[in-house]
């Protein structure tokens, strides 16, 4: 079994693309960073769902 | 007892408390209530970024009291020492996702400029007291990233002033003038969100505002 300490204290993997060179951590980062920013706009946002969203935002129009 | 009202501006406390009470209009510092648009996770990342600060700097604080042997020697300094580093990690995150996330709906637009470059600075000076953190850590890891980091910094020229062999100096800078500074400019960036809102989308109005 690998034990946290001894993954991260390993070397690091790296990917290489031309002239980009990246971490396999770093790449990870970032594309979990995406997948959470694609997450956030297409989810709902739970709570009350009574208010309508209007172009007009009228200043009764809150949530 | 009878007390006798100053006019306003008469002297500098009376004017003080005149202009602060004008920094954010009534009922808006702590508001309890949002425009509709603002129903979406994309807005939460600003103050997930405001929260993970705040563990930042109450970690900061412990490490601070309790000093590089307690961190580097004792499981619980080993605990705090690592979640400092991981919400740092969580701060970064979230406030790159709060900047994709501004950047997109045009943030500036209606009088908020500054807000966009407050926010950005306050991105640039994080970024300088993070790598002033990895310097601090007191251990073979700074020690290697600030013999890799001097050629880069003077050969830019700034290494007289700012010498990232002198741990005492990127210490002090890192616990005390960057927080200083980052504090201010979050402060700042929060004010001016509350005085100008949160930035509607493109094809909504904010309340009080006209197109």
């Amino acid at each position: 079994m690998i034990s946290a300490g001894g993954l991260l204290s390993g070397h690091a993997h790296f990917l290489h693309w031309g002239v980009v060179q990246i971490s396999l951590a770093n790449l990870i980062v970032i594309l979990v960073m995406v997948a959470v920013f694609v997450l956030a706009l297409v989810l709902p946002f739970p709570g009350n769902h009574d208010a309508e969203v209007t172009p007009s935002g009228d200043t009764d129009d809150h949530v | 007892m009878t007390t006798s009202k100053a006019p306003s501006g008469s002297n500098w406390t009376a004017a003080t408390r005149e202009r602060l009470s004008h920094v954010v209009p009534p009922g808006q510092l702590l508001p309890d209530r949002q425009p509709a648009y603002m129903r979406s996770w994309i807005y939460v990342f600003g103050v997930a970024c405001l929260a993970a600060l705040f563990y930042v700097i109450a970690s900061g604080v412990v490490l601070a009291v309790m000093g590089a042997a307690w961190w580097h020697s004792s499981s619980v300094g080993h605990f705090v020492n690592s979640t400092h580093l991981w919400s740092v990690e969580l701060f970064f995150m979230f406030m790159v996702m709060h900047l994709w996330a501004k950047f997109f709906m045009a943030a500036w637009r209606g009088r908020r400029a500054l807000t966009w470059i407050t926010g950005g600075v306050a991105f640039i000076g994080s970024i300088g007291t993070a790598f002033t953190g990895y310097l601090s850590q007191s251990n073979f890891d700074s020690q290697w990233i600030s013999t890799q980091a001097k050629d880069g910094v003077n050969s830019v020229g700034v290494g007289p002033e700012f010498n990232v062999l002198n741990t005492g100096q990127m210490l002090l800078l890192h616990i005390s003038v960057l927080p200083l500074l980052i504090g201010l400019l979050v402060g700042l960036h929060i004010i001016l969100v509350r005085r100008h809102g949160v930035v509607p989308p493109f094809d909504a109005v904010a309340p009080g505002e006209s197109r």
